[in-house]
């Protein structure tokens, strides 16, 4: 067998073997420095991706760079309002690389996700009441937040990243004799 | 010589010996089943208090503590000698409190020492069921460390604070800021707060809120030793004391992470301040506390009023309680502040404070419309400061220091928890477009609330009964 052959068969298999795994981890976010600042995740084995459409008119995004000059972790956060509901009421879904949170970045193979039925959140199917029911189910579990963009493109393997869940409430708590 | 000095010394030690035998003869020792004790706890009462009697604070304020001599019972084979401790104050215990003089006496019936001792802790069925045992203990240095001890002379000065776990209590006032008017202030109607305050190596670690004291002029006659009216304190409290409880739990709520986190709150003084405008002879509104679900699905918690002589109640959504104990304290204490707004507006009898509450309410009322916003409105101005001290209070009973632990470092809070914190995580439930407040806020400062509530998420979940 020829040199060149043993090299395309070599990258055909890690081509493989990367597409065959279901979520690849490709950042090194959590440093040692940090072991005792990371909020230890209760259920951090269970996996959840959340599809979300980053692009509607009531959802904004903040970015932000932590530990600038030193490590420039990532952090970025994007905020749902809810216009048939009070100003209160909010949803975040926030990406911190650095502690407390130590996000991490994935490559994610949409097909073999699909296939070994990891549980998909879509956006477009959930309401506010959803999320809000189920914040502290979903804040102890590892969420990877993904692109609607990306999710519905005709690519395979498509980034997603860590990140953690925040709700805030109505302010509508007053019932006056009923 | 030498043998003569021998022969007198010997025979002076004999004649010594004999003679001092013979001094032991003359006072035989009577059984001491045979002595009443309560003469000589009497006599030695008589003899010590007078000396004891300069000017206890305690007993300027919470008025003379005088022995029930009729109740007297004699233990230990009238070793010991427990008798109820009386005074005439109106007052309410928050949990099981028995305070009894105790005298100890000698195989002769002579009293040995003689003092005050209060236990604090767990039922009154479990303090009376044990008060032999308890008190034996004591005297011999055994305590229980589910219990509070405070030993005391005649005028309720204290002589030994000393807990098992070697912490020292002592009983002081709400802020035990000493005032000449306070004796006056306890027969003109005022209520005063007592709370035990423990301290390790003189630095205070804990307090817990032991006991209201009301005085009324009704109260301040000659004290007697066999009182049996309104004003009676005989020494022996429940939770409660059987007067009436009016913060009333629900089934859905007693026993729940919800009710631990609200019973750890009512040891917060700002939170007591709170709860007590409920509690105790005299008010016109309960609260009732529950968990379920909530007319507004996505509330934390919801406040109703249900009209005169019915229960304010607050129902805590369901749903939320498995958030993290410092952000369900939050949610209680948002709730029990519309409570209390309800109350002064609805009560008819008002005080001066809450005249001048209702002044004050009445002017965001003009401001502002509808329930909601006026109500957050009012609490944004005048009571996130409030909230903020009370939940940084409670926040070390409620893993504040495994919190510190995570967020210690530099983009954290390497510095502890600032204060900071507790103020924006009362913004939570008032980030509302029409709270003034809140609008005035610049996007910075927004920011850094949103960023602050977030860290409260990852508090710890669990709450546990001390």
């Amino acid at each position: 067998m020829s040199n060149k052959l043993i090299i395309i068969l070599v990258y055909v298999s890690i081509c493989f073997s990367s597409n065959a795994q279901s979520i690849k981890k490709i950042s090194e976010n959590r440093k040692e420095k940090f072991t005792t600042n990371y909020f230890q995740k209760e259920y951090s084995n269970d996996t959840i991706i959340i599809v979300f459409d980053t692009n509607q008119s009531s959802t904004s995004l903040i970015e932000d760079v932590h530990f600038k000059n030193e490590y420039n972790f990532r952090y970025f956060k994007y905020s749902r309002k809810y216009p048939n509901l009070d100003s209160c009421v909010l949803l975040e879904f926030y990406h911190m690389a650095g502690p407390h949170q130590g996000h991490e970045e994935y490559l994610i193979n949409k097909r073999q996700v699909v296939k070994k039925d990891y549980q998909i959140l879509f956006d477009k199917d959930h309401d506010f009441i959803f999320w809000f029911k189920n914040e502290s189910n979903l804040e102890s579990r590892t969420l990877l937040f993904v692109d609607q963009i990306a999710w519905e493109s005709k690519k395979n393997i498509i980034k997603g990243v860590g990140v953690q869940i925040s709700v805030f409430g109505s302010c509508d708590d007053l019932i006056e004799k009923n | 010589m030498y043998r003569f000095f021998i022969f007198i010394l010997g025979t002076g030690l004999v004649v010594i010996s004999l003679w001092s035998c013979s001094l032991d003869d003359a006072a035989p020792v009577l059984p001491i089943n045979a002595v009443d004790p309560i003469p000589m706890a009497k006599e030695f009462y008589t003899q010590e208090k007078p000396k004891q009697v300069t000017s206890s604070f305690r007993i300027q304020t919470e008025q003379e503590i005088f022995p029930f001599w009729a109740g007297a019972k004699s233990h230990a084979g009238g070793r010991m000698l427990i008798v109820p401790a009386h005074r005439k104050v109106q007052v309410r215990y928050e949990v099981g409190y028995l305070r009894r003089f105790v005298f100890e006496l000698d195989e002769r019936g002579q009293v040995i020492r003689g003092g005050m001792l209060e236990l604090a802790g767990k039922e009154l069925e479990f303090l009376l069921r044990n008060e032999v045992l308890l008190v034996e203990g004591f005297l011999v240095g055994v305590k229980s460390k589910d219990l509070t001890y405070l030993w005391s002379d005649f005028v309720a000065r204290p002589l030994d604070g000393t807990q098992a776990d070697g912490r020292v209590v002592t009983l002081q006032r709400e802020g035990e800021g000493k005032s000449r008017l306070d004796a006056e202030a306890l027969r003109t109607e005022f209520c005063i707060d007592w709370y035990w305050v423990y301290s390790f190596n003189g630095v205070v670690v804990f307090e817990v809120y032991s006991h209201t004291t009301c005085g009324s002029a009704s109260c301040d006659s000659a004290r007697s030793a066999n009182a049996h009216d309104a004003c009676l304190d005989d020494g022996v409290g429940a939770g409660g004391d059987g007067k009436e409880v009016q913060i009333i739990k629900d089934p859905s709520f007693k026993e729940t992470a919800a009710d631990c986190i609200y019973e750890k709150l009512l040891s917060i003084n700002g939170f007591k301040d709170l709860a007590s405008k409920f509690e105790g002879l005299g008010t016109e509104f309960d609260v009732l506390l529950k968990i379920e679900a909530t007319k507004s699905v996505t509330a934390n918690g919801q406040t109703s009023y249900k009209g005169p002589n019915q229960p304010i109640e607050i129902t805590f959504n369901i749903d939320r309680m498995n958030r993290s104990a410092i952000e369900v304290a939050r949610t209680i204490v948002h709730e029990m502040i519309h409570a209390e707004m309800y109350r002064a507006l609805n009560t008819q009898g008002l005080a001066d404070i809450d005249l001048s509450f209702k002044e004050t309410f009445e002017e965001y009322t003009r401001q502002f419309f509808g329930d909601e916003d006026i109500h957050h409105s009012y609490m944004a101005d005048y009571w996130v400061d409030k909230m903020a001290d009370m939940l940084e209070l409670i926040h070390p009973q409620l893993g504040k220091s495994s919190f510190e632990n995570y967020m210690n470092y530099s983009e954290g809070y390497p510095n502890g928890v600032p204060k900071d914190f507790y103020r924006a995580i009362a913004w939570e439930g008032l980030m509302d477009e029409d709270v003034r407040g809140w609008v005035n806020k610049d996007s910075i400062e927004k920011v850094e609330i949103l960023k602050h509530i977030n860290n409260a998420i990852m508090g710890t979940k669990l709450c546990q009964i001390n």
